[in-house]
């Protein structure tokens, strides 16, 4: 096999994890080539729109484990392949030398054992780091299942460790990955928490959850995410749409990737980890899924229309941060402008909010810019969802998946 | 008469004639390049000699991203943006109920953004004399924006960046950076025997790595846009 082939298969095999970030490392360029930028950078995106910022493979798609969501699973008639050390080490080099990618992305299929595996991985990153002098940014997974000691090697060559949750609970788990259990998760979360510091996986971890291949409902996901953020300080939970690669028994036949369901979600997710918002303000037991029609930050507005309008010469910035079109960076602003004069409508369009979205919930100095009479729950929801639909047709998910 | 004030079109001038022009209290009726200004009856042209301004670092790297842009009567902008700094001190950047301070603003914005694209996009080739190539061509004038980044990134690299608009080459070569003015046909461009594989490889690579059944290419084309894509060779096939 030649190495372009391998590269298809083993990219391939990759393409389904959203992780994409190369952020919140500086490692610097010590006597080598590449360095991390701390914000990250996206290099190209592909025809689907996502970001391309990491070659992002696998070692190889073989694997002992039967996932019912995998495309690599055991019992997949798919053709298998595996790089050596040095081919990954070329590719990664070649690419990044002309400016193609920020780094490596590396997972794996499960080969023999878990350690096994794991040291693989480990004699790639290694050769990487020492004999090609890389020192750019590097995402590799942590094998579920392998040795601490591993873990810890392999953490301290690399600036990102994670490892995937794949399911929103317990019993979804148990059911589609047979194979691996909740506890070992979290376990693996748990020891690359204890270990990150500058020299070991210095941007921290993340993980991902898949979508609408089980059952669970919106607020089981935002629910374990919650506890994921407080219980593992992690960077970012990704969440990916299920693409019907397998036909199970166990599986929902999907007839359309559910994109916009993935897309309420990193917007709940931004909300909870930037704007303070709990998943209990959002969702709860009555209502377990979000809203397709609106975004979560007006469907809470549009539920609590008590606290608006708004007015924004005096609002707290934790209040501000609750009207829809006011984004954190322009809450900022309003509160350090208004230190030296009174905001007008005019102005605030200067800072950078999305007044089509305010007008509804705001009031600059006592002035309220609609005729009161249409500050009502119908008028707003109606007029809302019909401008989030508009942009939404177009532009989808992604504005939110890139940085962090 | 109107007077309109020449400079020599490097940032340091610019700086000067505006500073001369705020302690005299002249209002300039504009300030252009020399070798862009063209004469007419109702302008006189005036020029300020040379000099050193001390100027806070912040709004000095204000001034100079502002610079950099394109955009026609940035020098105003300028101009305008300091004699408010002059007044009010560095708290002016909150103001942006001034016009100069909210364009000011924004213009930065968007050379920096531009920027930052760049350092993702750009992409080199390697010639036969091993230098890295690439070439680009900025609405904005970013290049020194990239200079530094990439002096980090690529240490012990030879590498050249060329940009095609302003015709203005950023040649690294053993560790030390130089700019110099230069035409594309200046640059001996027969790339190296590996190149066409890897480039190819990348290809194959980029092309795997999307998920068909969330092809949308307006999603990509917004984050992309199509102004970069005849430099960004994954894209090249693609018009
Ligand atoms: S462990 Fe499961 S998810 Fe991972 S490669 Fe194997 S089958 Fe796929």
């Amino acid at each position: 096999m030649n190495i372009k082939e391998k590269l298809a298969i083993l990219a391939d095999a990759a393409k389904y994890d959203a992780s994409c970030s190369s952020s919140g490392s500086q490692r610097k360029n010590t006597n080598g080539i590449g360095n991390a930028y701390r914000s990250g950078i996206c290099h190209s995106f592909s025809a689907d729109g996502r970001c391309i910022s990491l070659l992002k493979i696998l070692l190889t798609n073989s694997c002992i484990y039967d996932c019912k969501y995998c495309p690599n699973r055991r019992s997949n008639d798919v053709k298998r392949s595996m790089f050596s050390a040095k081919e990954i080490c070329e590719i990664t080099l070649n690419f990044y030398r002309r400016n193609y990618i920020e780094g490596l992305f590396l997972s794996s299929g499960i080969i023999k054992d878990p350690d096994y595996t794991m040291e693989k991985l480990i004699e790639v990153i290694s050769m990487l780091r020492h004999d090609y002098h890389f020192n750019g940014y590097i995402h590799c997974k942590a094998i579920l299942g392998s040795s601490s000691y591993l873990i810890k090697k392999l953490g301290l060559l690399v600036d990102r460790l994670s490892c995937n949750v794949e399911m929103p609970s317990s019993n979804s788990l148990k059911l589609l990955a047979p194979d691996k259990s909740k506890e070992n998760i979290l376990n693996v979360m748990g020891s690359i928490k204890e270990n990150v510091s500058p020299f070991f996986a210095p941007s921290g971890q993340s993980t991902q959850v898949i979508i609408g291949a089980s059952m669970d409902s919106d607020y089981q996901i935002m629910k374990q995410s919650e506890s994921l953020y407080k219980k593992f300080n992690l960077k970012r939970v990704f969440y990916s749409a299920y693409v019907g690669v397998n036909k199970d028994a166990l599986l929902p036949s999907l007839k359309f990737v559910p994109l916009k369901r993935e897309h309420r979600l990193y917007q709940a997710d931004f909300l909870l980890r930037y704007y303070h918002y709990k998943v209990d303000d959002l969702l709860s037991v009555k209502t377990p899924n979000f809203n397709v029609l609106l975004d979560p930050k007006a469907n809470w507005a549009i539920n609590h229309l008590d606290i608006f309008p708004m007015e924004i010469n005096k609002a707290s910035y934790d209040d501000l941060l609750r009207i829809p079109g006011v984004g954190v960076k322009s809450a900022k602003r309003i509160v350090k402008m208004r230190l030296y004069y009174r905001l007008g409508m005019e102005d605030l369009k200067k800072i950078g909010v999305v007044i089509k979205r305010a007008k509804y919930f705001i009031l600059c100095d006592g002035k309220y810019f609609l005729d009161h009479s249409y500050f009502n729950k119908n008028f707003i929801m109606a007029n809302l969802i019909l401008e989030d639909k508009d942009k939404a047709d177009s532009f989808q998910q992604l504005s939110l998946f890139c940085n962090e | 008469m109107n007077n309109v004030y020449l400079y020599d079109g490097s940032f340091k001038h610019l700086l000067r004639t505006v500073d001369v022009l705020i302690t005299k209290s002249i209002k300039p009726y504009d300030i252009v390049v020399e070798k862009d200004y063209v004469r007419d009856l109702f302008s006189k042209p005036y020029k300020v000699r040379m000099g050193n301004v001390c100027l806070d670092s912040r709004i000095k790297n204000l001034c100079f991203s502002i610079f950099l842009a394109d955009y026609k009567g940035k020098e105003l902008v300028i101009y305008y943006l300091l004699l408010n700094y002059r007044k009010y001190g560095i708290k002016v950047l909150n103001f942006r109920y001034l016009n100069c301070v909210n364009l000011a603003l924004k213009l930065r914005k968007n050379v920096l953004h531009e920027a930052h694209k760049m350092k993702g996009f750009l992409r080199f080739r390697q010639l036969e004399s091993g230098f890295l190539f690439a070439t680009f061509a900025p609405s904005n004038n970013v290049i020194y924006y990239l200079a530094s980044h990439f002096e980090r990134r690529f240490k012990k690299e030879n590498w050249i960046i060329y940009d095609e608009l302003r015709h203005l080459a950023l040649i690294y070569y053993e560790g030390r950076s130089y700019f110099i003015n230069c035409s594309l046909d200046d640059i001996n461009k027969t790339f190296s025997a590996v190149e066409k594989d890897v480039s190819d490889l990348w290809k194959v690579f980029f092309k795997t790595i999307s998920i068909k059944e969330r092809e949308n290419a307006i999603c990509q084309m917004r984050f992309m846009p199509k102004k970069y894509w005849k430099n960004i060779i994954e894209m090249g096939d693609c018009k």
